[in-house]
């Protein structure tokens, strides 16, 4: 059996982020999603949110005895227990590059890649929903191809409008509302995936899953 | 009801915050300094939480069309009823036709009005906070602006001192120009900084820069770097937690903080303490002081006592007030 | 009002040479008349008679009068400064609880300010204003 370590840490005096040493798969995500579903069951556990393959617990009090959560979340993880999801499917149609993807080029340029290739490897795949935040209705993908791993940007933009298709290391996903960001902005879409008068709010939940298709590509 | 004749922009209406919403990646939004809406509301004898302005700029100017009580809480703005100068923390009557005008910040960063019962704004998804990156909650799920008329929840009562009350608040008054001390817990990354980072962090002082807003205060003091970096996993973040980009420059996330995120951690600013950036400029100064678990509990009691006190003193105030009559 | 209060009211009257008091407040109306050879005649008696009526700024209820300019945005009262009514010239403090004390008229601050800490019962005169004319 592999030995892994995890670590505890605050995200404030209210909050804790787990995050276990393992490998950024599906397989890791689903343990993640099953250990969120058991901690949102603890006495005093607000909300157990999961991040890519960590989770971040919210307290209504300050927590008393951090080795025991500790020692409580290691042992929810290493019990291996891991929830699968039936997700729905759902097709993006994707506007590549011009005004509204303006760091195409460097994506191609960073990975040594042409445009067309960087376009091909991003829309062939299918991605999961492994984690919804950032904003209202953002989902975090998993799926993308390692050939388009790319650093975060140094500064980040104070403000992108909603529809963004955006890639930073492994991971990429559509923006649900203009805000900033850090990431490689490379397209855009139409797609309403946070409504606060629809239940639930956010389109999207951890397990479904997302397929761009180019509906344009400008240079 | 009230009038708003002028208002700077980025003013809203904000309760406590929306909770249990973190999983749909929607933040809790909320008053930048939950201690000057929680005393606003109680001298009006409202719920804790009930929905204010949150006013970060002025000048700023209201018309009562009816006799109101209203209360003014957070930074000394030189308010003024008609021609009245206010005191800071106040809470009294408004005849129809006054006019409320809130002047230049002497100290601190936002005020907040309130009304009695609160603004009556709808609660969406469990808050009337208004929720600026989605567009929804609050006043018509945006900034304030000119000629938006205002409800009260309530209608005023009959009783309420007509001199006004007031509190004195010696622990919260802070002057202008002194350094902000935030305590904060060491956050994930924090032993991946140089040692030279960390002792700047932990003793220098960092200055908010114009880059700042609800969302998150941008600060700027000696450059952070860290000994092994890499790219993070994205994970949740919350109001508090301090960043470090590749820049080296700290950002505090606050009220309007993203869900998740992807920067190095390098601290978290203890919850008690929030209330002190949501008074603070740009311009102003910050140090970070070190704490654990047993401070962040320490501070949480001592911020309690201060309310329950507070809380205390203004309900046997009003019944003398009562007894009077 | 006790017995008390009655004396010093009726002590005070017979110092300053008047004949007849009438005090208001929202509880009670109270008429003190004493009888003319009661009443020591004053030396300076003409000229207080000549100034204009003075108005008084009382404490709203029991508790510590607290100066105003200290931790509330604003600027501390001074004696011969013009106020507008209902202007907040201080505070009664009950705990970190108050009241504030208000000017009932439009008017110039006369006399002295009370010191800080002094204790107050509801109704006691705290300032005294001329009334701008």
């Amino acid at each position: 059996m592999q030995i892994e370590t995890s670590r505890l840490s605050m995200l404030g005096s209210h909050a804790v982020l787990f995050t276990p040493d393992c490998p950024f798969d599906l397989a890791h995500q689903q343990r993640i999603w099953a250990i969120a579903d058991t901690a949102a069951n603890w006495p005093d556990v607000r909300e157990a949110i999961p991040g890519m393959t960590n989770l971040t617990l919210l307290f209504n009090d300050i927590p008393q005895d951090l080795d025991a959560l500790s020692s409580q979340l290691d042992a929810a993880w290493d019990s291996g227990m891991s929830k699968l999801v039936e997700g729905t499917l759902l097709e993006v149609g994707i506007h590549y590059g011009g005004e509204g993807g303006p760091h195409l080029e460097d994506v191609a340029d960073m990975t040594g890649l042409s445009v067309q290739d960087v376009i091909r490897l991003h829309s062939e795949a299918e991605y999961t929903v492994y984690a919804v935040g950032s904003h209202a209705g953002y989902c975090y993908l998993g799926g993308l191809d390692p050939r388009l791993e790319t650093p975060r940007r140094k500064v980040p933009l104070t403000s992108l409008p909603g529809g963004s298709l955006s890639l930073a290391g492994m991971q990429t996903g559509v923006s649900a509302s203009a805000g900033p960001s850090g990431w490689n902005t490379i397209g855009t879409a139409d797609v309403k995936f946070f409504d606060p008068l629809r239940s639930p709010a956010s389109l999207l939940r951890p397990g479904d899953r997302i397929k761009f298709n180019p509906l344009a590509v400008t240079p | 009801m009230i009038e708003i004749l002028s208002i700077p922009p980025l003013a809203t209406v904000q309760d406590l915050g929306r909770d249990n919403h973190w999983f749909q990646g929607l933040g809790r939004a909320g008053a930048m300094d939950p201690v000057a809406l929680k005393l606003a509301n109680m001298m009006l004898g409202n719920e804790a939480g009930a929905a204010t302005l949150e006013i970060p700029l002025s000048p700023a100017s209201f018309r009562f069309s009816e006799d109101q009580v209203f209360a003014l809480t957070g930074a000394a703005c030189g308010a003024r009823l008609d021609d009245v100068p206010l005191p800071r923390y106040w809470a009294g009557l408004a005849k129809a036709g006054q006019e409320l005008h809130i002047g230049p910040f002497q100290q601190g960063g936002r005020v907040y009005l309130a009304v009695y019962g609160g603004v009556d704004v709808p609660e969406i998804l469990g808050s009337r906070s208004t929720q600026l990156r989605e567009s929804f909650g609050g006043f018509e799920g945006r900034i304030l602006r000119a000629g938006d008329i205002l409800k009260p929840a309530l209608t005023p009562p009959a009783d309420f001192p007509s001199n006004g009350v007031s509190i004195s608040l010696p622990e919260l008054s802070q002057p202008r120009g002194e350094t902000i001390e935030l305590r904060a817990l060491p956050a994930a990354e924090h032993d991946s900084f140089t040692d030279i980072a960390l002792t700047a962090f932990w003793s220098e002082t960092y200055r908010i820069t114009p880059q700042s807003n609800r969302q998150g205060y941008r600060l700027h003091g000696p450059e952070l770097t860290r000994d092994h970096v890499g790219e993070l996993r994205s994970h949740g973040i919350i109001p508090g937690i301090v960043q470090v980009p590749g820049g080296g420059q700290p950002i505090i996330q606050l009220a309007d903080s993203a869900t998740m995120g992807g920067y190095p951690k390098i601290a978290a600013v203890i919850s008690a303490d929030l209330w002190r950036l949501g008074q603070a400029l740009p311009g102003d100064s910050l140090r970070f002081v070190q704490t654990d678990l047993d401070g962040a509990r320490s501070a949480e009691r001592d911020m309690q006592e201060l309310f329950s006190t507070l809380a205390n003193d203004c309900k046997a105030m009003k019944r003398l007030q009562q007894g009077w009559r | 009002m006790t017995s008390e209060d009655l004396d010093q009211l009726v002590t005070a009257m017979r110092a300053n040479a008047v004949s007849s008091l009438l005090v208001e407040a929202p509880d009670l109306t109270l008429r003190l008349v004493l009888p003319a050879d009661s009443v020591a005649p004053m030396a300076t008696a003409p000229t207080v008679v000549a100034k204009p009526a003075q108005i008084s700024a009382k404490s709203p209820g029991i508790g510590t009068y607290a100066p105003r300019g200290l931790d509330d945005g604003l600027e501390p009262i001074v004696i011969g400064q013009s106020v507008a009514s209902g202007e907040v010239l201080g505070y009664v403090a009950l705990g970190s609880a108050r009241q504030t004390v208000c000017a009932p008229i439009a008017g110039t601050l006369t006399g002295d300010l009370p010191e800080a800490g002094r204790i107050t019962g509801y109704g006691d005169t705290l300032l005294t204003l001329e009334p701008s004319s």
